[in-house]
């Protein structure tokens, strides 16, 4: 029986969690990754998992490429509404929605930024939702604009960063399973 | 590389006393268990599965999670495929024939969202019966509707503060009241816009897609991927902040408990303020202020 470092209960020696307080135990299974584990399996184990390590910095680049056309996207509509001239009651409501339009793109462009930092550390989820919201952006992108929907070079660049995600997404998982020692 | 396989940034509960539990039969012990020794999710002191991890109170050499084929992130983004489906064709519908889908098209809307869920749940029931079979301790439900008031102040909040650049505030329940007068009008819309997606939604996003998530991810990993896509799937970008935050604590309430329904009331409380101060207090923003 192992005793829970924080309440003192005691747990079964394979716990992984303290049954009574819910905190991880100082064990090797529950915590950050058996990178010796790896290592020791072979050099061809810890070949693999620079590998996959590589394939999952995929998540990083599309993310930041996101990120960065998006902010772009942000700067150039707010300098277009900023030049607006206000006066004008026909274009007042073009500035109206140039606001809002300013505002979206500056959150996507705040969740991408803050999608590509984080997959840095932690590229899966990241790179989960990275494909979920540029895909749902995507989709709703070109049913507004269905002329520029059906031109094809305007499907290139989305299914890029899109495919680069769903790699990026199969290599955390090989690489998770690669550190729980299960087969790849 | 820091792989987060078993770290929660999700509060504990206050530890018990010391509980030394000195007999040696772990089924003994599995009755005091307060929370999963496989995954550190709450159990709320009975013996039997894990809600989350299907962890028997035995002692078993099974991980925590089973990152088999990436089977979990496929179900969660086909629901959520399909649950934006719906909404794209809404929207593209509307574009067409340019006109608002109407009250009649908002309840297709509704109606078809339910059947896909409930699709989506008897195919996962496994990983759903758990959490629809636990009412959980009541201290949750109190908490739920304590949070509403919170999630509902910083939804308006945030709403506000985007009025003040132009965003037009959109409005839940007039359609309805308007097509359908006071009597039924409100009927359906309690039932819509709060009974349905509160049900509704938990289970897709909570039930189906936590679950399914949890075979691939850690707890917390899970609850704010789940977040993310609930936040997303209501496509309108300036909500995603405060949705988010609903989400996450939306998962936190359902992790926590161990059961799916304090989530769901939260989302009702929630849902309800929205449509009750819409209607009792209009608010018209003067943009000039």
């Amino acid at each position: 029986m192992v005793p829970c470092p924080h309440c003192g209960a005691e747990n079964a020696p394979d716990a992984r969690f303290c049954a009574e307080c819910g905190k991880a135990l100082p064990d090797t299974h529950a915590g950050s990754p058996r990178v010796v584990d790896v290592a020791s399996s072979g050099a061809g184990a810890s070949l693999q998992g620079e590998e996959l390590q590589k394939q999952q910095k995929k998540a990083f680049t599309a993310l930041i490429i996101v990120a960065v056309l998006t902010t772009l996207g942000a700067i150039l509509i707010g300098f277009v509404v900023a030049n607006v001239d206000q006066t004008d009651p026909q274009l007042s409501e073009m500035f109206q929605i140039g606001h809002v339009l300013t505002a979206t793109y500056g959150i996507i462009a705040a969740i991408f930024w803050g999608l590509a930092i984080w997959s840095r550390r932690n590229p899966l989820p990241a790179a989960i939702i990275g494909l979920v919201l540029y895909g749902t952006l995507f989709l709703l992108g070109m049913i507004m604009n269905p002329a520029q929907a059906v031109n094809p070079c305007s499907w290139i660049i989305p299914l890029l960063i899109m495919a680069m995600l769903v790699s990026a997404i199969q290599a955390g998982l090989k690489y998770r399973r690669l550190l729980a020692g299960q087969p790849a | 590389m820091n792989v987060s396989s078993a770290e929660s940034t999700i509060p504990d509960a206050p530890s018990g006393g010391n509980d030394p539990a000195s007999e040696p039969a772990f089924a003994a012990q599995a009755k005091r268990m307060k929370f999963c020794d496989r995954c550190g999710a709450s159990r709320s002191g009975d013996s039997g599965a894990c809600a989350f991890c299907e962890a028997r109170a035995v002692a078993s050499t099974l991980p925590a999670t089973q990152p088999a084929d990436g089977a979990g992130i496929v179900a969660s983004l086909a629901l959520y495929g399909a649950l934006l489906a719906i909404s794209i064709v809404a929207l593209a519908w509307s574009l067409l024939t340019e006109r608002d889908i109407g009250l009649t098209g908002e309840l297709w809307m509704t109606g078809v969202f339910t059947l896909l869920t409930l699709g989506f749940v008897l195919w996962h029931r496994a990983d759903l019966v758990p959490l629809l079979r636990r009412r959980g301790s009541i201290r949750w439900y109190g908490m739920a509707i304590a949070m509403s008031f919170g999630t509902f102040l910083l939804a308006s909040l945030f709403i506000k503060l985007l009025t003040l650049i132009g965003l037009e505030e959109l409005r839940y329940s007039d359609s309805y009241l308007d097509e359908l007068g006071a009597g039924w009008g409100w009927v359906i819309l309690l039932l819509s816009i709060v009974a349905q997606p509160a049900v509704m939604e938990e289970l897709a996003f909570r039930g189906v897609i936590l679950g399914s998530l949890r075979k691939q991810l850690s707890l917390t990993e899970a609850a704010v991927v789940s977040s993310a896509m609930f936040a997303f799937l209501h496509l309108a970008v300036p909500s995603f902040p405060h949705l988010l935050i609903l989400g996450l604590l939306l998962a936190f309430l359902t992790i926590k408990s161990g059961s799916i329904y304090p989530a769901m009331l939260l989302h009702a409380c929630h849902n309800a303020l929205v449509v009750l101060t819409e209607q009792l207090w209009y608010t018209g923003i003067d943009v000039g202020l």
